[in-house]
């Protein structure tokens, strides 16, 4: 197939096609993309929660090993000091004093409940009347191992500190009088607990931390990270904490990570469960993250929105083509359609003319034979219009050295016929040397196409003057007034709609002479009439 | 000439028969590229060819025809749109093209250009033209000439020249007298009783 041939409309399809396939790869690839990085993102953010929390744990559980020897020292003296006393009544700002010594911070506090567990003395108030009856069966198990011991760090959500507490039941004739608790605080963890905090406050995906400490016994402490949480003790959240802590432990199933999609109110979420577990000691912290996926839908829903619209510019660019075709195929069949006319055309014109002629030749030339010829003539002038228009971009005609002289005189005679018939009478003074350097056909259609503009637009019984000096082809003729000398070489346009015509001589005319650098002047007036002058190049 | 002539048209190879019939040729039409290949055989002076005709196409003949006998003489009558067959038809080796719509004086001036022995009787008898010949006249000047330096014998006047015409002494007198007028040499010589002869 040649190149040639193939329709701009049919290349605009193929490359709207191709564009089409590169839109759709480039969107999977950027679909896989924003996936990969979401969970790299979600992997980063586990490995940071994991690393942070585990200096956490370690840092803690490094304290409470020195702090257990400590802690049941000072559950001993504090024990001591109440023996023989009213304990739920006696002032315990001397021995809170005492266990406190060379501790600015003040990290030691004492709580004395009655008999319902429920803490009636104590020097951290606002604890008085909590209830610790939740704890009944550990209390009862260390009282049965007849032991006191440190327990692992809690998280008091009322601090947002950590704690470990000591605890031992007053006997008071042989029966539980309450209990006693000695709480240590963490101190020198403040800072790791912060970075935690501000990694999960700063991850904006993170709508929402739980995070529980595994505790003694199964016990989960919620461990809080936000400012604006402030608790109240109470014994249901404390049930309601270890249950969801153990839920997590559930979930998790003895992974170090899991993650799960949610929809909450129409919005995606991933839930993610991590447990970290220090390096050194067996205590866990349970994490469950609530991670808002909406960034990701929204650049999903971008890219969606992104590829919507290149299909449809697709889809668009298509119509457009189809019609763009529809217009295209049109302009073809009208450029057969001109071009079989040209051919219809030349057989019946050849036929008129030769036997208008043969007529003439045998019976004598009648007053018809004239008239027909003339119209004969002016149809074959716009017959040769036509049919250069049609073969102007496909055929080269070959230049040839032409005297001007010859070639003028020659059409000023074939046009005599055309001018009598029109009442017109065409003058001619011929005096010139030139020797024209292009092709007969082209020099033709300039002279032919000036001629018959010069006789169709002339006044009855006026005169066409036809001049050649030198190299300067002169016509003149008398008629209207051309208003718009320039307008009147643009293709189908016509100064004189009533008169007729294609448009097309005088822009054959332009473009031959702007081929051949040949110099247009026209002049126009209603006294002088009309005066159109070629100056040729003349070949030396 | 004996002519060729193949053009599809009715009305237009009627018209072109007529105009080659009144410079003295003679015309056999076709219509059909086929039935000239059937025809082709016959050894023909000139072809004159439409481009665009059913079944075989004139470029295609030309090429035939050229096959058969490269002295051919082909003129190819193409319309103005078709121009990249008329180069095709030079480059296999037409002499001469008549574009449509044509005038009369073209195709005759086309014609009459290839006619050797029009043009050899100008030459012989030394005329400018042959315009004050009479058709008979012509093909009388055409027999002189194929037998120069025989003699021409009254039967062969008849047979030529008058062909189906009855031939009388007195009218053949008359015409040798107008054509002796006519030539500028007097080169005409009685051969009694059997005709005439011309000198080479």
């Amino acid at each position: 197939m040649n190149f040639k041939n193939i329709k701009i409309s049919s290349l605009l399809i193929v490359i709207i096609f191709i564009f089409f396939i590169i839109a759709f790869i480039g969107y999977k690839i950027l679909l896989l993309n924003i996936h990969t990085n979401y969970e790299k993102d979600t992997k980063i953010l586990f490995y940071k929660i994991k690393s942070d929390t585990n200096d956490l744990l370690t840092q803690l559980l490094y304290q409470r090993n020195i702090q257990t020897k400590e802690l049941l020292e000072k559950h001993k003296i504090v024990k001591e000091y109440l023996k023989d006393k009213n304990k739920l009544n006696v002032d315990l700002q001397y021995i809170y004093t005492i266990i406190n010594k060379n501790r600015e911070d003040n990290p030691y506090n004492i709580y004395i409940t009655n008999k319902n567990l429920v803490i009636k003395n104590t020097t951290y108030k606002p604890d008085f009347n909590f209830d610790l009856s939740f704890a009944k069966s550990t209390f009862d198990k260390r009282y049965e191992q007849n032991i006191v011991r440190c327990s692992n760090p809690y998280f008091k959500k009322t601090h947002q500190k950590f704690f470990s507490f000591t605890d031992s039941y007053f006997i008071e004739n042989g029966e539980k009088d309450g209990i006693l608790q000695i709480s240590y605080r963490y101190s020198d963890i403040d800072n790791l607990y912060e970075k935690i905090q501000i990694l999960l406050k700063n991850n904006l995906k993170i709508k929402d931390v739980k995070a529980f400490v595994e505790g003694s016994f199964g016990y989960m402490s919620k461990i809080t990270f936000s400012d604006f949480d402030k608790y109240k003790n109470s014994i249901e959240d404390m049930k309601k904490d270890i249950l969801s802590g153990n839920s997590i432990k559930t979930q998790l199933n003895s992974q170090e990570f899991y993650q799960k999609y949610l929809i909450i109110d129409g919005k995606k979420y991933t839930s993610l469960f991590i447990v970290t577990r220090s390096t050194l000691f067996q205590n866990k912290i349970y994490y469950t993250l609530l991670l808002d996926t909406s960034d990701l839908e929204k650049k999903k829903n971008d890219l969606d929105v992104l590829i919507t619209i290149l299909t449809l510019l697709g889809l668009i660019s298509i119509i457009v083509n189809v019609k763009v075709r529809d217009k295209e195929s049109r302009l073809d069949h009208q450029d057969k359609f001109v071009q079989s006319s040209m051919h219809e055309i030349g057989t019946p014109l050849s036929i008129i003319t030769l036997n208008n002629e043969l007529r003439e030749e045998i019976y004598g030339a009648d007053e018809y034979s004239s008239e027909i010829e003339s119209a004969l003539k002016t149809l074959q002038n716009s017959y040769d219009d036509m049919s250069f228009i049609v073969t102007q971009n496909t055929q080269e005609y070959p230049k040839e050295l032409l005297k001007l002289q010859e070639i003028v005189q020659i059409r000023v005679h074939y046009f005599d016929s055309i001018a009598k018939s029109n009442d017109i009478i065409i003058e001619s003074s011929f005096s010139s040397n030139c020797i024209v350097k292009i092709s007969l056909v082209e020099l033709e259609r300039l002279i032919d196409n000036n001629l018959s503009n010069s006789i169709k637009y002339s006044k009855k019984n006026s005169i066409v003057k036809v001049i050649l000096k030198n190299n300067i082809l002169t016509f003149k003729n008398y008629g209207n007034k051309i208003d718009d000398t320039d307008k009147i070489f643009k293709k189908y346009f016509r100064e004189n709609s009533i008169v007729g015509g294609y448009g097309l001589g005088l822009s054959i005319v332009k473009d031959i002479s702007s081929k051949y650098g040949i110099n247009i002047s026209v002049q126009s007036d209603d006294e002088n009439g009309t005066i159109f002058s070629y100056e040729f190049k003349s070949h030396i | 000439m004996n002519i060729l002539l193949l053009e599809d048209n009715i009305a237009l190879n009627k018209a072109i028969k007529r105009i080659l019939e009144l410079s003295d040729h003679i015309v056999s039409t076709f219509y059909d590229g086929a039935e000239v290949l059937k025809s082709i055989s016959n050894l023909y002076d000139l072809y004159i060819l439409d481009i665009n005709v059913p079944n075989i196409n004139g470029l295609e003949l030309l090429d035939l025809i050229y096959n058969k006998n490269n002295n051919s003489k082909v003129i190819i009558i193409t319309s103005n749109t078709d121009l990249n067959s008329l180069e095709k038809a030079y480059k296999l080796g037409c002499i001469d093209y008549i574009k449509k719509p044509f005038h009369l004086a073209e195709l005759r001036i086309k014609t009459n250009r290839l006619d050797n022995s029009k043009n050899d009787i100008l030459s012989f008898f030394n005329l400018k033209n042959d315009e004050s010949l009479s058709k008979q006249e012509k093909k009388l000047l055409l027999l002189f000439l194929e037998h120069k330096g025989k003699i021409v014998t009254y039967n062969m006047i008849d047979e030529n020249v008058y062909e189906n015409k009855t031939m009388t002494m007195d009218g053949l007198r008359a015409m040798i007298r107008r054509v002796r007028a006519k030539l500028n040499d007097d080169i005409i010589i009685n051969v009694i009783d059997e005709g005439y002869r011309v000198n080479s």
